[in-house]
Order: C-alpha cells, then structure tokens, then sequence
C-alpha cells in the first residue's frame, strides 16, 4: 500500500517537472552560451528508468509532446522527442551498463536520435552543437537520477 | 484712562488669534489622533456588527482591483500599432522560442488580426533588424531569426561598405571578410539583401579572426541585446 502511494507520489513529482521543463525549454532558459538542453527529452528520459508501468510513461510522454509544442499541429520536434522517448522506454532492459552509465548512454543517443528524427541536416552541418547539447543533457540527467534514485531509496527505507 | 485698557485687551486677543492660528494644525492634528484613539472602540464595534459587510465590501474591492490590474496588464500585453515618422510598425511579445538548438525560430504574439503577413521584416528596436515572418495565424506569427543556423544573409560593413555573408546561429558569423578590406571591432554591419530595405542594422562587429592563409577573414556578430532575453520586438507593416 505503501509503495504504491510512493509510485502515486512519484508520477506527480515527475508531471510537475515535466511541466516545468517545458516553460524553461520554450524560454530557452538554461541556455549556456546559446546551447539549450532538452529537458523535456532529460526527465523523459530518466524517469523511464524508475517506471514499468507502460501506460503511465506513454501519458508521461503524450504531456511533454503538448509541452513541447512550439506551433498549432504536432511538429517534428514533439514527433521526435514522442518516437525517441518510447523507443528508450522498449531498450531500457536491454542496456549493458544499468544506473547512471546506461541513463548517460541513453540520453547521448536519445540526443542525437531527436535531430536524426526532427532535422538530419542540422546533425551534419553542427555537430559541435549536438554534441554540446548531448554532453549539457547527460550532465543535467546525471542530476536528475541521482535524485529520483534518493527519492526511491527513502521510499524502500519508509 | 480705559483707551490704553482697550488696546492692550485687543491686544492680547490679537496675541490669542495668532498663536491660536500658529497651533491650530498641530490642535487639530492631536484632537483628529484623539477622536481617531477614542472613536476606535466604536469603530471596532461597528465593525464587528457589520462584520459581514465589510467583509463582502472588502471582497468586491479586491475583485474590482484585481480585474483593473488584469485590464491594465491585458492593454500593456496587447499589440500595439506605433507610427514613427513614415514607418508603421505592431509592437508584439515573444510567446515562445523552438524548443530545439536547429532552429531560431520564435512565436510572436502579434498575427493576421494585426495586420501582419507572411515576409514582414521584424525588429528588436526601429532601424534593428531581426529576422523575418515565416508563418502567419490569427494573432500569432512564427519569426526566423538571425539565430537561425541555416539562415545566410549579404550584408556590408562600416562606412567602406565591405561585403559579408551573415551566416545565421547561436552566435551569428560574418564570413568572406576581404583580407584586403580593413574591418574594424566596432563598425556597423548592415544589411545588404535586395528582399530588405537597404541600409537596415543588424549589429556591429565583434572578435575578428584571421583567417591565416585564406584570403578572407570572419568575425563575430555583435548585437546590443540578448537573444534569450529579448521580449518585444516590432514588426513593419
């Protein structure tokens, strides 16, 4: 019973940042020498790491696809992070290194998958930037799942 | 014998009347914090008679203040149509930028409801070039910016009129600088393409790179505000 107001408490933690980090990605918050992580790719991310619950995450998902949404109509970059996203939630299993090397492997790919995805041309004419911008996002992931890792820790004490 | 008496009371109450006058504003003042002091337990006890009153009373001015600030925030937030000597120009707000570093694409909230159409240049400030209408809804408009890394522009700098190509970022470039032509730190870039009145500003030359063997040099673009912080902007009619 417990455990599943912990799992309750944890979706709401994880809605709430989603939200957030779609107002500061929209505000290019964040933004270091012009480079803007993608949060919303960052919490997506990370939380398919403490999740199996599918339809939760593809909920989790659908909310940062509308956050994310820079003009009317479904855009690439909401099909890129949807597509991405739920791509990470089917390997999640299957990664070699479990913890915060695999959240890091999987968020330079995913990173990298997203401008594959939402604009190819922009990889090969900047990939300086990409690299950046995937090295900024594993930095902010890092922060993200040592977090939600005490957060689950607390939960398994309580 | 009492016409001395007579002046000297007349005197006196000529005395009276001016250091009465001379008193009077601190009187009333201490008789209105005396009246205030003695007439608060009345006041308190009308207040809690008609409690409820004043409550709704208090109620309907804090809903009357709230909605006047909500209508002058509305006017301040609207688009606006300034008119500056020949030019016309619809003040709009930044919504939101591209979520993404492969676009410099921003939404403003000024569109056809304004007047705006597709192509109209935009500015950060009259004579600032900024970027250009891309898309246009009913009171939104899409903007490529000079941010946009797959965006390339003529332009020409200073005084001699040197040709560049503006090549568009998160920190825009101007390329193909003539080793021969002498650029300076400092000097207006301008832009130079035929789809834009001539003569419009895009910044200044910053940090000049020498090319080394190349013929031509590149340096950085240097505007007077910040992409991430830019608020407003205006778009010509």
């Amino acid at each position: 019973m417990a455990s599943s107001h912990w799992r309750a408490y944890l979706a709401v933690i994880v809605v709430a940042l989603i939200l957030m980090a779609g107002a500061l990605q929209m505000h290019g918050a964040l933004a270091v020498y012009g480079i803007r992580p993608d949060l919303m790719l960052v919490v997506l991310i990370v939380s398919a790491l403490f999740t199996d619950n599918f339809l939760l995450y593809l909920l989790l998902t659908l909310i940062a696809s509308i956050g994310i949404r820079f003009a009317p109509g479904f855009g690439p970059e909401a099909f890129a992070l949807v597509v991405v996203s739920l791509g990470v939630f089917a390997v999640k299993s299957k990664i070699v290194w479990p913890g915060l090397l695999g959240s890091a492997i999987l968020i330079g790919a995913g990173t990298i998958a997203v401008y594959t995805l939402g604009s190819m041309q922009f990889l090969f004419r900047h990939p300086g930037i990409v690299a950046a911008e995937a090295l900024y996002n594993i930095v902010l992931a890092a922060i993200l799942y040592e977090v939600l890792q005490l957060i689950t820790r607390y939960e398994k004490k309580a | 014998m009492r016409r001395p008496q007579n002046i000297i009371l007349l005197a006196v109450f000529c005395a009276l009347f001016l250091i009465g006058q001379w008193l009077f504003i601190p009187k009333t003042y201490v008789n209105s914090v005396i009246i205030q002091a003695l007439q608060a337990p009345k006041v308190l006890l009308q207040s809690l008679i008609n409690r409820h009153e004043i409550v709704t009373q208090l109620s309907d001015l804090q809903l009357e203040n709230q909605s006047l600030r909500a209508q002058i925030q509305e006017l301040k937030s609207s688009p606006a149509i300034i008119k500056t000597g020949k030019a016309i120009y619809v003040s709009a707000h930044v919504y939101s930028s591209y979520p993404l570093n492969n676009s410099g694409l921003i939404l403003i909230s000024a569109g056809a409801d304004q007047g705006i159409t597709k192509g109209a240049i935009v500015l950060a400030a009259p004579g600032i070039f900024l970027g250009q209408v891309t898309d246009v809804s009913g009171s939104t408009s899409q903007v490529r910016t000079i941010f946009d890394p797959d965006w390339e522009l003529p332009v020409k700098i200073g005084d001699q009129k040197i040709d560049s190509l503006l090549v568009g970022g998160h920190e825009p470039r101007l390329t193909l600088i003539s080793k021969k032509k002498m650029a300076h730190v400092g000097q207006a870039v301008i832009l130079a393409a035929k789809e834009y009145p001539y003569g419009l500003t895009v910044g200044t030359v910053g940090n000049l790179k020498d090319g080394g063997a190349d013929l031509f040099q590149e340096a950085a673009l240097a505007t007077s505000y910040q992409f991430g912080s830019l608020n407003d902007m205006l778009v010509v009619q």
